[in-house]
């Protein structure tokens, strides 16, 4: 009762505001920890005493402000953002052989090898034109066998890459259930757990930068599933990501024993898996089909003519031969069957020596469309076009998702972050104030002074 | 911060690529629907490169043959005269042998003008060009034609081919009989000359005057064509021209375009929140938010 | 903050006026835990003003349980005043802190907000 009563409620407050200072204190020492989210002092009544007086204030459990929406957001934002740029990265390499610049691409050697039938159709018998003709059929198998080589290496990088990225992810999730068990240990015992929530938080952004997941919340704590619900982390138990061999040869993501290769839609793990299984391998699928089609067309014509001994004409790429053989494997392994130019088979069958009619006939495939892509040069294009494309919409994403961050990451700043500014600016206008406070104790000190010094009498009620 | 950085640098990195090489598409990411038309583009552009110099090729062989049938022609003009000198009736036995000894080199040397070779094939066979299109019976001297009767095409432009050769079938016999040539209408004046049968050398010369004919009017092929060439070969060069212009449009560096793409790179940069936060619809927000 | 139950039962000098004193101290100590700046400027205009009004009306003094509540007000001026030394102190050294790592103070500062 009385003063006790008050020096209670001082004290308390003596130690709140210490505490608070403490808190300040670590907020700013830890402004640049990630996942760091500023606490607060939350303070409510403290629970009174028998005679109903007030207590003063008690520093509740510091909670931290998380605005877990924004998190979230920040998460699927950071997944996309990677996905976009690795899916870039990865093919970049690719498209410096489509270039319109790029020295003895498919498109250029194609071009150049219907040139030297044109050459060729002016004097069929000239030996040095028909040298010509095999030379540029060398050159256009040359090319598509060093695109296709460029493409595997292109995936078996993305490949690599895959193993890596699954064995960091994995490192992640033992980490995220280890967390996460920690914080419903503490949960349950009502005992505080923000570093761990800033913790988890943390390893939660650097799993969305791999792999995208979505997020449930249960009375096991968090339960992360891949995008079709099957589990990677629920509670503390952590399913283990592993690699094995697929019938292509490459590597498939596993999580527990369920193969989750296809559900990976987002991350670093989530482009090297799109790079390398739909683009790359669309792209590889397309070489085969449009080498084993052009050589096909070819050699068809070859066949039909007389060659300049007049023999009838043999194919001039193998493979395919004609009738038979599939497209699969054939960018890589085209090559020219033909030993001399003198087999070239310039002269429609039976006819004369200096006839070129057939070679009309090959020059015309040109214009024809022997590939599924149309003709030879709209199919190069059609490649060209895919390839470049292909790029240009992940830099673009990777670009908008980029920015999308920032905004996201400053409003995170701006909720959760601790801004050295405002506690700064908090400290001078204290300051200020304090000469002024100073001076009204003094004065308050001094007026109580008096009325006490004047020895008034208690009357003690 | 640190992403709108990356992305001011890309852009400037951009910037100066273009300066450096021209261009502002260096690769297909850059502008995947420019590249690809480029390369179509390309293709074009070394077709008409092929059509010049097929151009120039037949050009070669062309005017070879059409010089060569000049000297044919004046060969058989001074035959002709030779057989209007040789049925004057002015002519002893002896003067008529030594008209009929020119007539016969005349004879020789258009063998030899019929035979001719360019670069190892020859001119007047058809498309039998590796063997001399006429030949001479050894033992009788008569001359026939074992070339063939066809003619080989050359594109010279989009959709336009030209004939390279005419066969010596349709220089050197008669339109309507093939059994006539210049070398049976020279015989036969050689033997109307030396049998003084003035009748016969009229009826002789006036066999050499119609293959003279013959061959003047096949001349023509020649001339035209090359001709024809020419003035395709400046058709080619304005095509050549609208496509290398065309491909500037599609890949340099245009500092007006270049400004535009600055100004919707900075449009970008304000992307909203909205349009790309994937938020789980199972995520009970109650439970988060404390 | 309400004042401490036990002054229902003492009159005030003049009404209210050394109970709104030992309001406008509590006040002042919750704004400085709360780090509330505004509340704690607040707190010592009203704090100025009140011993501006006392120090006009002496008589205040002679009021029956005037030296009770007088007593209550000074013991909670005196753990105020060390709150308050404890605080300067404080804000001093991290200013200092700050300053070390090269931030400057905010006079004329521009950051980014979402």
């Amino acid at each position: 009762m009385g003063l006790t009563a008050d020096l209670n409620v001082s004290v308390q407050s003596l130690l709140a505001s210490t505490e608070s200072m403490d808190v300040t204190t670590t907020n700013i020492a830890n402004q640049n920890t990630p996942g760091y989210a500023r606490r607060t002092v939350v303070l409510e009544e403290a629970a009174p005493v028998d005679d109903g007086a007030s207590t003063g204030v008690d520093v509740k459990t510091i909670q931290s402000i998380r605005d877990n929406v924004l998190d979230l957001s920040i998460n699927a934002a950071t997944a996309q953002q990677n996905l976009s740029s690795t899916v870039s990265s990865s093919l970049s390499p690719v498209q410096n052989v489509f270039a319109d610049t790029a020295a003895n691409s498919i498109g250029s050697t194609i071009d150049a090898f219907f040139s030297s039938l044109q050459q060729l159709s002016t004097a069929p018998a000239t030996d040095s034109l028909r040298a010509g003709v095999l030379t540029a059929a060398g050159n256009v198998a040359s090319a598509f066998q060093s695109t296709a080589s460029v493409v595997t290496q292109a995936q078996q990088q993305a490949d690599q890459s895959v193993v890596q990225e699954t064995a960091q992810a994995n490192s992640l999730l033992q980490q995220i259930a280890a967390t996460n068990g920690e914080i419903t240990t503490a949960q349950n015992l009502g005992q505080s757990c923000n570093s761990d929530q800033d913790q988890l938080s943390s390893l939660l952004t650097q799993l969305s930068a791999i792999v995208g997941y979505n997020t449930v919340s249960g009375s096991d704590g968090l339960t992360l599933t891949t995008s079709d619900g099957t589990p990677l982390v629920v509670g503390n138990k952590a399913y283990a990501l592993t690699n094995q061999l697929n019938q292509s040869g490459f590597n498939d993501v596993y999580a527990g024993g369920t193969d989750i290769t296809s559900t990976i839609q987002g991350g670093t793990l989530g482009g090297y898996l799109q790079s390398r299984d739909q683009h790359l391998a669309t792209m590889q699928t397309q070489l085969d089909q449009f080498a084993f089609q052009f050589a096909q067309a070819v050699n068809t014509v070859q066949t039909a003519g007389s060659d300049a001994t007049g023999n009838t004409g043999v194919a001039l790429f193998d493979p395919p031969n004609t009738t038979s053989g599939t497209a699969t494997g054939a960018a890589s392994s085209i090559s020219v069957a033909l030993t001399s130019g003198s087999q070239i088979a310039a002269a429609a069958s039976g006819g004369a020596s200096g006839d070129n009619s057939n070679l009309t006939q090959m020059i015309a495939l040109q214009n024809q469309s022997i590939t599924n892509g149309g003709t030879p040069d709209e199919a190069f294009s059609n490649l060209t076009f895919s390839i470049g494309n292909a790029i240009s919409q992940a830099n673009t994403t990777a670009t908008a998702t980029s920015n999308i961050l920032t905004q996201l990451q400053n409003q995170q700043s701006s909720v959760e972050g601790v801004s050295l500014d405002e506690e700064s600016s908090n400290l001078m206008l204290y300051e200020r104030s304090y000469q002024g406070a100073a001076k009204v104790i003094s004065t308050i000190d001094t007026l109580m002074g008096n009325v006490l010094d004047m020895g008034v009498t208690d009357p003690g009620y | 911060m640190v992403n709108l950085l990356n992305y001011a640098q890309q852009a400037q990195d951009n910037a100066a690529q273009e300066l450096s090489t021209g261009r502002r598409v260096n690769q297909p990411s850059d502008d995947p629907a420019a590249e690809a038309a480029m390369v179509q583009e390309n293709s074009l552009s070394a077709a008409v490169d092929q059509y010049t110099a097929n151009s120039d090729s037949l050009t070669d062989v062309l005017n070879t043959g059409d010089s060569t049938l000049s000297s044919v022609v004046t060969l058989l003009q001074r035959a002709v005269t030779l057989g209007v000198e040789g049925a004057n009736g002015t002519n002893n036995q002896t003067d008529l042998n030594s008209i009929a000894a020119e007539v016969s080199t005349i004879q020789s040397q258009m063998l030899s003008l019929a035979n001719t070779s360019y670069a190892g094939q020859y001119l007047f066979a058809g498309t039998a060009t590796g063997t001399a299109p006429y030949v001479a019976d050894p033992t009788t001297g008569a001359i026939t034609y074992v070339g063939n009767g066809s003619q080989n095409k050359v594109q010279v432009g989009t959709g336009l081919s030209v004939a390279t050769n005419l066969p010596g079938s349709s220089i050197f016999s008669q339109p309507n009989d093939p059994n006539t040539t210049v070398f049976t209408a020279l015989q036969s004046l050689i033997t109307a000359l030396q049998s003084g049968n003035s009748s016969g050398i009229t009826a002789a010369e006036g066999q050499v005057s119609d293959s003279l004919n013959a061959v003047n009017t096949a001349q023509v092929f020649y001339g035209s064509t090359v001709d024809e060439l020419t003035t395709n070969e400046n058709y080619l060069a304005q095509e050549k021209l609208n496509i290398t212009t065309y491909e500037n449009t599609l890949v340099s560096a245009d500092t007006a375009t270049a400004a535009a793409d600055a100004a919707q790179a900075q449009t970008v940069l304000t992307t909203t929140v909205a349009a790309t936060a994937q938020i789980d619809q199972q995520v009970n927000l109650l439970t988060y938010l404390h | 903050m309400n004042p401490p139950a036990t002054l229902a039962s003492v009159p005030p000098a003049e009404p209210g006026e050394l109970d709104a004193l030992l309001c406008a101290i509590s006040d002042a100590i919750a704004a400085l835990v709360a780090w509330n700046v505004t509340a704690f400027q607040s707190a010592i205009e009203r704090q100025n003003a009140i011993c501006e009004h006392l120090a006009l009306k002496p008589e205040w003094r002679h009021q029956p349980g005037t030296a009770a509540a007088a007593r209550q007000v000074q013991e909670l001026n005196r753990v105020y005043d060390r709150l308050l030394r404890h605080s300067v102190h404080w804000t001093r050294t991290i200013q200092s802190i700050l300053q070390a790592g090269g931030h400057t103070l905010p006079s004329a500062s521009v950051h980014f907000r979402g």
